[in-house]
């Protein structure tokens, strides 16, 4: 029962070997045929790393952009937070539409690529009932103010009267397991790998914000012009920087205890 | 016979036969029996030699003896029974129940008609005692003013045992209509009379029963509550003569009508009505129930209670112990986020040796954890623990956890996961022997939707949801079944899976002076975050608002102030007892009680007085004090240290009345037993004519010793002088013959 600091046990010396673990997960290529609702129904665990599917628009080269990423950063951040932490999390993906009522029985939602994000009024309403209901929402890789735009455009619909507000250091989301000092751009595997910069279009500078309920409850938590996403699913390449594939599992990590948690 | 032997000997032939004799023989009995013999040998033989009559030798040989005995002063010790002539002990009850008016008369004019012609005790020596809440000797009855709040009939006869009331008393004679306010204990008292010797004769005052009465029989109502919360009062009306009336129960909240519930009079002559009642703001709050009277009733003045109830916002300490990161703790926190007087830390098992503490005050709080001492444990009122197995939690934790329910007093919750009960290893554990549920074999495969419903036949005061509401709630994950609950265990909540016995979701008991809870779900939040569920709804919330106020409710701090009675009446002594514990909850002995602390007592009209605290006679961890309540409303009540820092405080609200028009028919099951049981007579006012000659009857006996010298008893002369005449008359025949 007695506390340590684990801090950095738990951290850098770690990541190089969850690299070489995830390197051995085998995730077949994405292809759009395979995209749809892959949400569990039978819920035996206590955390699901569900992410959020919306539009119907695929990307030519990408499929679906809600689905960038997928499965693969999905299930490597998985095993990176069985490993270093006790929360009992379900081990493989878990994908449900941001509209469907199902969505109500897991807590925590991840979306990306919100740059082009578009809801319905159905989406809208129902995103608003589960944020308000307890739901905690993460967003993940999207660069620029063009993007951001969009995405400001999307949550006024969801909370006209909130605004989303950058989210201070010294608050708990970043010390929820790992303290986290700085905000760092996460840049994509291309980037990543090439060395030569970090950001895309002109989001250059990283920020972390948040829209808040009445309470002060984070609701929503919005990562722009970083990629948390990529380093998760390339944190196994040995071309990909450890230092963005080792805060992107912190910061990952210290969202799910945050959001088990407030 | 009787009187043969009273002439002959002074005493009953009854004493007689249980005496004892004695005689006074300076060389013993053997030396007795050869003297009579030889005596006996050498005048018989003689005499019949001489006379050569054996009549005449034997009667002389009987003289010779008797002489002989009575030369050694044989004397007799009897024991006799006398009437004391002491005094007879009359007391009346001089309460404000006397002046009830029963049909033509009232009880206090029967009294007086009793007394008016002087003559019902005119023979005895007799001392007048008006019993209220003190009993006080009277000259006359005129002195009687019906008017004390209380009658302390046990206290009054109390006082004839202790002597009180004169150290002669023969008997007593109690007129009473039989209410008792007494707390002393009533047999002990009429067992010491009756050892005494001293009967109670008794003249009951009053109606048995009243032709046209309701009565607020009686009020349950938690005294102390958690500001905010929502309690259910029970009340009993009772009635006679208005079978088929319709009456209106009018519940008010510091004069403000909170509620009215109509009532139908049946046949019946008792009715259970449960009224909620919240209480959002702090402090003490008056709470009335009230029937309006109806018409022809006898007495008006039991138609209402009032009491007092005080709503608590001293903040209660909750800490949430999990062994995983779960969503329980977030929507905890969310549920109790509102309840301003709750201080919630969560502590959160992360990783391995590694915790998120939340809502700590300072850095040092839980930062080894789970508390490792009785000290750091006991500073928190309620503790929460989830998903922690028994691996996690060991013996010194759980004893730990018990002493804080069962010593410390403090609120248990034990919420269900596959790390609780018995999936989490407790079977035959410490912690288990505090549940309210019996834990059986491990189900490690159990996993079911169960809809959550309140237990069938149980009152549903501790989660108080509509019937709509719990249909529509959504199911919850049990991964604990239990079925079994302790004996005096309270089943709040059971969860039904098709075709299986309920399942025991919510179970609550007391342990020790604490409380625990057992809610074996494994996603409450569910309830919070299904579609099913808008986000408005607060049934979640309330569902673990409701047992944390029940779990903080009365929980007991370090020092403890306790006001023995809820109703107070004008002029009433108000009886305070302070228990103080140390920081682990040990009890302080003797003085260490009430050592450097003060009671301030500030009156109604603003005077501040300070009652001085004693140890207590009957319990060696408390201080006691008391005070009379000589104004009607509110006095505060301060237990200060030396530093003038508040301990303890509470509230006595003093009312004009006490509870002496409430049941206030004649009570002569009570009276008649008083009488029967100390040998007394009870009596209705019609044979007090009787009373003189029972008094006498009944006074109080001794046993004394009686040493009757039987050589000087006209017996024995009797007896000398018959022989010696019997003997003459022998001789003179034979000398004719």
């Amino acid at each position: 029962m007695r506390s340590i600091a684990l801090t950095l046990t738990l951290s850098l010396p770690l990541i190089p070997a969850m690299a070489l673990i995830l390197s051995s997960i085998w995730v077949a290529p994405a292809n759009a045929d395979q995209y749809g609702e892959l949400k569990v129904t039978d819920i035996a665990h206590e955390f699901y790393f569900t992410r959020g599917i919306y539009g119907e628009e695929l990307d030519a080269d990408w499929g679906p952009r809600w689905a960038v990423d997928y499965p693969k950063a999905d299930l490597q951040f998985l095993v990176a937070l069985k490993r270093l932490t006790l929360v009992d999390g379900y081990p493989s993906d878990n994908a449900i539409h941001i509209g469907d009522p199902d969505l109500r029985e897991f807590p925590f939602l991840y979306v990306l690529e919100v740059g082009a994000l578009s809801m319905s009024e159905d989406d809208v309403v129902a995103l608003r009932d589960y944020l308000n209901s307890g739901g905690f929402l993460v967003i993940d890789d999207f660069w620029g103010s063009f993007a951001w735009d969009n995405f400001e455009q999307q949550m006024k619909r969801v909370f006209p009267d909130r605004d989303l507000v950058e989210v201070p250091l010294d608050h708990p989301v970043f010390h929820a397991f790992y303290d986290i000092k700085e905000i760092v751009q996460v840049p994509n595997v291309h980037n990543g790998e090439v060395g030569e910069q970090t950001w895309e279009y002109d989001g250059k500078v990283p920020h972390v914000r948040g829209l808040f309920d009445d309470d002060g409850r984070l609701m929503v938590l919005v990562n722009w012009n970083t990629d948390l996403g990529d380093a998760w699913e390339w944190a196994d390449r040995p071309t990909y920087p450890l230092r963005f594939s080792t805060y992107a599992y912190e910061i990952g990590i210290n969202f799910v205890v945050y959001g088990m948690s407030y | 016979m009787n009187s043969f032997a009273k002439t002959f000997f002074g005493a009953d032939p009854q004493q007689i036969l249980a005496g004892s004799l004695q005689l006074d023989i300076p060389f013993g009995w053997f030396a007795l029996i050869l003297v009579l013999l030889a005596l006996s040998v050498v005048f018989g033989f003689g005499y019949t030699k001489l006379s050569n009559s054996a009549p005449s030798a034997i009667v002389r040989i009987a003289l010779v003896s008797v002489i002989a005995f009575a030369l050694f002063r044989p004397a007799l010790t009897i024991q006799s029974e006398q009437t004391i002539d002491g005094e007879t002990v009359v007391m009346i009850d001089n309460s404000i129940s006397m002046k009830i008016d029963d049909g033509s008369v009232s009880r206090a004019s029967v009294v007086n008609e009793l007394f008016a012609s002087g003559d019902i005790l005119e023979s005895q020596r007799v001392r007048l005692v008006a019993v209220g809440e003190t009993t006080s000797e009277i000259e006359t009855v005129e002195e009687l003013e019906f008017d004390s709040p209380r009658s302390n009939l046990t206290d009054a006869l109390h006082d004839v045992v202790a002597g009180k009331l004169g150290s002669d008393t023969a008997s007593v004679v109690l007129i009473s209509d039989g209410g008792n306010s007494s707390d002393r204990d009533t047999s002990s008292v009429l067992r010491q009379l009756t050892a005494s010797g001293i009967a109670v004769n008794v003249i009951g005052v009053g109606s048995e029963e009243f032709a046209n009465d309701i009565e607020i029989a009686d009020v349950r109502l938690t005294p102390r509550v958690i500001a905010g919360d929502t309690v259910e009062a029970r009340i009993v009306i009772k009635q006679s003569g208005y079978s088929g009336q319709n009456v209106t129960l009018n519940v008010e909240q510091d004069d403000r009508l909170i509620s009215n519930t109509p009532i139908s009079f049946t046949d019946d002559s008792s009715y259970v009505v449960t009224v909620p009642v919240k209480l959002d703001e702090p402090g003490q709050h008056r709470v009335s129930f009230t029937v309006d009277p109806l018409s022809n009733e006898l007495l008006a003045e039991n138609n209402s209670v009032t009491t007092t109830i005080l709503a608590d916002d001293q903040p209660v300490d909750v800490l949430h112990f999990e062994g995983e990161p779960r969503f329980e703790v977030k929507f905890l926190r969310r549920a109790l986020l509102d309840e301003s007087f709750i201080r919630l830390r969560s502590l959160v098992r992360t990783a391995e040796n590694k915790y998120y503490r939340i809502g700590v005050v300072d850095a040092d709080e839980l930062k080894d954890g789970f508390p490792e001492s009785e000290e750091e444990l006991f500073r928190y009122d309620i503790l929460v623990i989830g998903s922690a197995s028994s691996e996690l939690l060991g013996e010194r934790e759980q004893t730990l956890i018990r002493d804080f329910v069962a010593r410390r007093g403090g609120g248990l919750l034990l919420l269900g996961s596959a790390n609780s009960f018995a999936e989490g290893g407790f079977r035959n554990s410490i912690l288990a022997d505090t549940m309210p549920v019996v834990l059986t074999d491990k189900a490690r495969t159990y996993r079911n939707l169960a809809k959550v419903k309140p237990a069938p036949d149980q009152p549903r005061t501790l989660i108080r949801l509509s019937d709509e509401t719990w249909e529509r709630l959504p199911e919850l994950t049990v991964v604990n079944p239990l079925r079994t609950a302790k004996p005096g265990a309270s089943v709040v909540l059971e969860g039904h899976v098709d075709n299986e016995e309920p399942l025991i979701v919510l179970a609550t008991h007391r342990y020790g002076r604490g409380k625990v809870a057992t809610l074996a779900v494994r996603n409450s939040w569910r309830w919070q975050m299904h579609a099913d569920i808008g986000p408005d709804d607060l049934s979640h919330e309330t569902l673990m608002r409701q047992i944390t106020r029940w779990l903080g409710r009365d929980i007991p701090g370090q020092t403890e102030l306790t006001v023995k009675d809820s109703r107070v009446a004008l002029g009433q002594s108000v009886e305070i007892a302070l228990r103080s514990v140390s920081k682990t909850f040990e009890s302080l002995q003797g003085n260490e009680a009430y050592d450097g602390k003060r009671l301030e007592v500030t009156t109604p009209s603003g005077q501040i007085i300070l009652p001085e605290f004693i140890s207590s006679s009957t319990a060696s961890d408390l201080g006691e004090t008391s005070f009379i309540a000589n104004e009607t409303g509110r006095y505060d009540l301060r237990v200060v240290d030396d530093q003038d820092v508040t301990l303890a405080s509470d509230q006595v609200e003093v009312f004009a009345a006490g509870d002496e028009f409430f049941s206030a028919q004649r009570d002569s099951e009570f009276l008649g037993a008083i009488a029967r049981q100390t040998g007394g007579h009870y009596l209705s006012t019609a044979d007090t004519d009787r009373l003189p000659e029972i008094i006498e009857s009944t006074k109080r006996t001794e046993i004394r010793q009686q040493r009757i010298e039987i050589w000087k008893t006209p017996f024995m002369l009797c007896l000398v002088l018959g022989l010696a005449v019997i003997g003459w008359l022998l001789r003179k025949r034979g000398a004719m013959a």
